[in-house]
């Protein structure tokens, strides 16, 4: 009842299944750097395994970004709703906190981002 | 007298035997959607063994119309004639029926192959669709390997039911008439 072929089927569509779950559930790395961007250019890169305090000038302010334990935070900003600092600590790769009305992006990267890109 | 100009759409034998198959899978796939499922996308396709067995008894070209026209005709008669659903359902399905052309094609490949390569083709086909159009999202990539699990399992199920059944159908039609044609079944 059960030819070759099929079995081949069978054992490489198994192979995938493990594959994906291999792929997509693995948890994302720790990210090694942080890069902070204003008005869509890059200012500052800066390693995450030292500890310090950066004032980043974008539109509106001053944005003040936190380096400790081998994570990053927005610590001030001028935004009205403080949606950058909510964000909180960041630490694996391709976390991002957005400051939109200074303009401000600070992303975690690392070697294995887990996306390339992320669209809404 | 025929007036020119006009033609008599003939129905062959064939058309007949679509029709009565599609209306068979049409059948089941309604009876499907009265099943409660876990998580949206997840449901056995039971309806894709008589596509199957259809692939083996009369290639490919029926199991592609019976696959087809259960899409159409499901989705007026449960109302989701495009709806999102609809686009989903007919992106799997048409995913399926190509991949059941490939693996027609495909030395010692008999039901359990077809049923789980078609299964794997659609749920791919589904979730691409429903990343790109309905949920753009990363956190739906978590997904995937649930429902491709699912699909392998449902694939392999209905795998070995179209088996079966093509077997019994086999082994009808040759006691009847000894130079029916082998179907795609036990081949090593």
């Amino acid at each position: 009842m059960i030819g070759r072929g099929d079995c081949v089927i069978v054992l490489c569509a198994l192979a995938l299944v493990a594959g994906l779950y291999l792929g997509l559930w693995t948890p994302a790395g720790h990210g090694t750097e942080v890069s902070i961007w204003v008005a869509g250019e890059e200012r500052h890169r800066l390693p995450l395994n030292e500890d310090r305090l950066l004032d980043v000038t974008g539109a509106i302010g001053i944005s003040t970004v936190e380096v400790r334990d081998g994570r990053v935070r927005v610590l001030k900003s001028p935004g009205p709703y403080q949606v950058c600092m909510r964000a909180g600590w960041l630490r694996d790769s391709g976390e991002s906190a957005v400051c939109l009305p200074n303009q401000v992006v600070v992303q975690v990267t690392g070697p294995n981002p887990r996306f390339d890109s992320i669209n809404f | 007298m025929r007036e020119p100009g006009h033609t008599v759409v003939q129905s062959t034998r064939e058309d007949v035997r679509i029709a009565y198959l599609a209306a068979l899978a049409i059948v089941i796939h309604i009876a499907e959607t009265a099943l409660p499922s876990p998580l949206p996308g997840i449901k056995p396709g039971l309806a894709n063994i008589v596509t199957v067995v259809v692939l083996c008894r009369f290639g490919w070209r029926a199991a592609a119309w019976v696959g087809l026209l259960r899409v159409l005709v499901g989705s007026l008669l449960v109302g989701t004639f495009l709806s999102p659903t609809f686009f989903l359902s007919a992106a799997g399905a048409l995913a399926a029926v190509l991949a059941l052309g490939l693996s027609d094609r495909l030395p010692g490949v008999g039901p359990i192959g077809h049923s789980v390569l078609a299964s794997l083709a659609h749920m791919a086909a589904q979730f691409a669709v429903a990343y790109q159009l309905f949920v753009p999202h990363p956190a739906m990539l978590r997904l995937l390997p649930v429902l491709m699990s699912a699909a392998l399992a449902f694939g392999l199920v209905n795998g070995l039911i179209a088996a079966r059944m093509s077997a019994v159908a086999h082994a009808r039609s040759t006691a009847a008439d000894p130079d029916e044609l082998p179907t795609c079944a036990p081949q090593r």
